[in-house]
């Protein structure tokens, strides 16, 4: 027996699949999952801002957030569209109050449900216009990066993410030979060259690393270091404060104290900052964390610049409504909006539908056929019943929103806050149709596959 | 590409799927994340190199997994949502059969317990696991070895 055989073996025989038998998938699920292009349910909203978060980056030396460029010029129509709206632009922007109230958890499938949409009294249907912006890269992906490794003591060098086409690479800054920068041992500034040109910086090793302490008698580990909080190691809000001004004015973020938002607890301190755009504060955003450790931890800018494109008319908050629940016309507001309004629960929690705790921690010859949770795959799982709710919209701000372009480009433009009567609000653009191509709505249509049909092999 | 030429393309790596996040989350959780991972595919369907649909669909699985796993860490810790990525197979998986693998296993990089994973676990060829990572299959099978023989050398020194 060789080594190589051995070691196969070995591997093959720890294979965490042979101890919990995967369960069969219906292929009912790639059909919803195309439909579910649609909505968005409350945890993917917080991972999208979460990926806004790390797609933060630098205004280098123009100076992020007002490098605004003034065109006097009204438009009122426009014979070509100024912006070709992205197919993803549900997923990318994803604030309407739909998608933020049809929330599931991780361990539960909630139904889906319909909204209706109903203006408040007060809402204007005063018409009128509002300044375009186009977020343009500035400097250079060597510059950005070098910039924010001296920032943060970075040492090493630039690399390519291998993934990325020309038309809009990634680098990656460190020490790492690891081809995504990320070792578990040194720090690494990652930048995005589209978009905004987001950079984010991470320090593995900032974090608290787990251990075992206890094993059983087969050598299992039964116990795990537990986590404690270590508040007194973590830095004063006047002290976050102070940094954070600095490592964002540094990265191009021109901010004043006032306008940093500090979050803490007993298991770190963030920091964040909007840029801001003729006096507005837009999703564009830098974020600075330090982990329980106190160390810096994580960190994100941008690289770009404001240009005015020109001023053009828009739809009243009482149109805007009538748009609250159609995805394509949703923008991302400020994460000011997001500590401002937080969503309350409209209904009873949707009942339990379904869940598997059924673990086979069996050997595989135990997990077969005979299984019990096998057979439970096979049975017809119990259909969530939609409902239909009601939201008011009560009041209407004013707003600048991000959206991405086809071309992955990234504009600001006129919106509304649309808050409706459950604390939670719908981020609507307010750019009239002829200046923004909508993307085309997708055809939901999925024809049943034909009896005996396998299905296309990867060979 | 409409709907149901995706459907027929893509219902045939269903298993393959399952076998995959099986191997590095939570049963109960499986469901959920395939899902995810077909709703990725199907917004970036223009973007699948064809012929090889499973590396790519595995390639998204990875980072659907990589951001599970960081939103299961973020309820302990906000801050633990930005630790680096890692999909691979855990350690505690691994310990669940071999202990002694298991210590080997931890002291690997995250890629390295990933290419080691794809042809070992997932079986697929060195040419279609360097479409995962989207390298050059050479560089991927110099990286495959170089793992192994980390791994094996983990093995020497732990025993």
């Amino acid at each position: 027996m060789t080594e190589k055989d051995e070691l196969d073996q070995r591997l093959a025989k720890a294979d965490p699949a042979l101890r919990q038998t995967p369960p069969k998938l219906s292929e009912n699920l790639i059909a919803e999952a195309i439909a579910g292009e649609n909505r968005l349910n409350l945890r993917d909203r917080f991972e999208l801002l979460s990926q806004n978060l790390r797609r933060a980056s630098v205004g280098l030396a123009v100076g992020g957030s007002a490098a605004a460029v003034a065109v006097a010029l009204v438009i009122t129509s426009t014979p070509q569209p100024l912006i070709q709206l992205s197919g993803m632009q549900g997923a990318r922007n994803s604030e309407s109050a739909a998608a933020q109230l049809d929330a599931g958890s991780d361990k539960m499938m909630m139904p889906f449900n319909y909204f209706e949409f109903l203006p408040g009294p007060n809402l204007s249907d005063e018409s009128g216009s509002g300044e375009v912006y186009k977020l343009v890269r500035q400097s250079t992906p060597e510059e950005v990066l070098k910039n924010v490794a001296n920032v943060f003591g970075v040492e090493g060098s630039i690399k390519k993410y291998p993934d990325f086409a020309e038309t809009n690479p990634g680098y990656f800054f460190g020490q790492s030979d690891d081809p995504w920068g990320y070792d578990g041992e040194n720090p690494v500034i990652s930048l995005w060259w589209s978009g905004t040109a987001s950079w984010n910086y991470s320090n593995p090793i900032a974090f608290p690393q787990s251990s075992c302490e206890e094993t059983d008698a087969d050598g299992n580990c039964t116990t795990w270091t537990e986590f404690q909080p270590t508040p007194e190691l973590l830095p004063t809000e006047a002290e976050a404060l102070a940094k954070a001004l600095e490592v964002f004015n540094a990265t191009g973020l021109e901010v004043t104290k006032e306008q940093i938002r500090i979050d803490s607890s007993e298991w770190g301190v963030s920091a964040s900052a909007s840029m801001y755009v003729d006096g507005q504060p837009t999703n564009v955003e830098w974020y600075l964390g330090w982990s329980s450790t106190g160390e810096l931890s994580y960190a994100g800018g941008h690289s770009v610049a404001a240009e005015a494109m020109g001023t053009f008319d828009t739809i009243s908050a009482l149109s805007a409504v009538d748009l609250l629940a159609d995805w394509r016309w949703s923008g991302s507001p400020s994460g000011i909006y997001y500590q401002r309004f937080q969503p309350r629960a409209i209904s009873e929690p949707a009942p339990f539908v379904k869940t598997d705790d059924t673990r086979t921690e069996s050997s595989p010859s135990e997990g077969s056929a005979g299984d019990s949770s096998v057979g439970d795959e096979s049975m017809p799982e119990p259909q969530p019943e939609p409902q239909t709710l009601t939201l008011t919209i009560l009041e209407a701000e004013k707003a600048l929103l991000s959206v991405w372009d086809a071309s992955g480009e990234v504009w600001l433009v006129p919106g509304w806050i649309l808050i409706n009567d459950q604390g939670w609000f719908g981020a609507v653009i307010a750019v009239i149709e002829g200046v923004i191509q909508l993307p085309e709505e997708t055809d939901f249509g999925i024809m049943p596959l034909p009896d005996g049909d396998s299905g296309v092999s990867n060979k | 590409m409409s709907p149901e030429e995706f459907t027929n393309l893509y219902r045939g790596f269903l298993p393959q799927i399952s076998g995959y996040l099986i191997r590095r989350c939570d049963r109960s959780d499986v469901e959920e994340l395939a899902s995810r991972v077909f709703e990725i595919a199907w917004r970036k369907r223009t973007q699948a190199p064809k012929g090889f649909e499973l590396a790519w669909l595995y390639r998204i699985a990875g980072f659907v997994i990589s951001n599970h796993r960081r939103a299961i860490r973020s309820e302990q810790s906000f801050l633990e949502r930005f630790r680096p990525s890692d999909f691979a197979p855990s350690p505690e998986d691994i310990a669940v059969a071999d202990l002694s693998l298991s210590k080997a296993w931890k002291k690997l990089s995250s890629f390295e317990r990933e290419a080691i994973s794809l042809t070992a676990f997932e079986g697929l060829s060195n040419q279609d696991a360097a479409r995962v990572f989207e390298i050059s299959p050479n560089a991927f099978t110099q990286r495959l070895a170089k793992a192994r023989n980390q791994l094996k050398a983990n093995l020497s020194s732990d025993s």
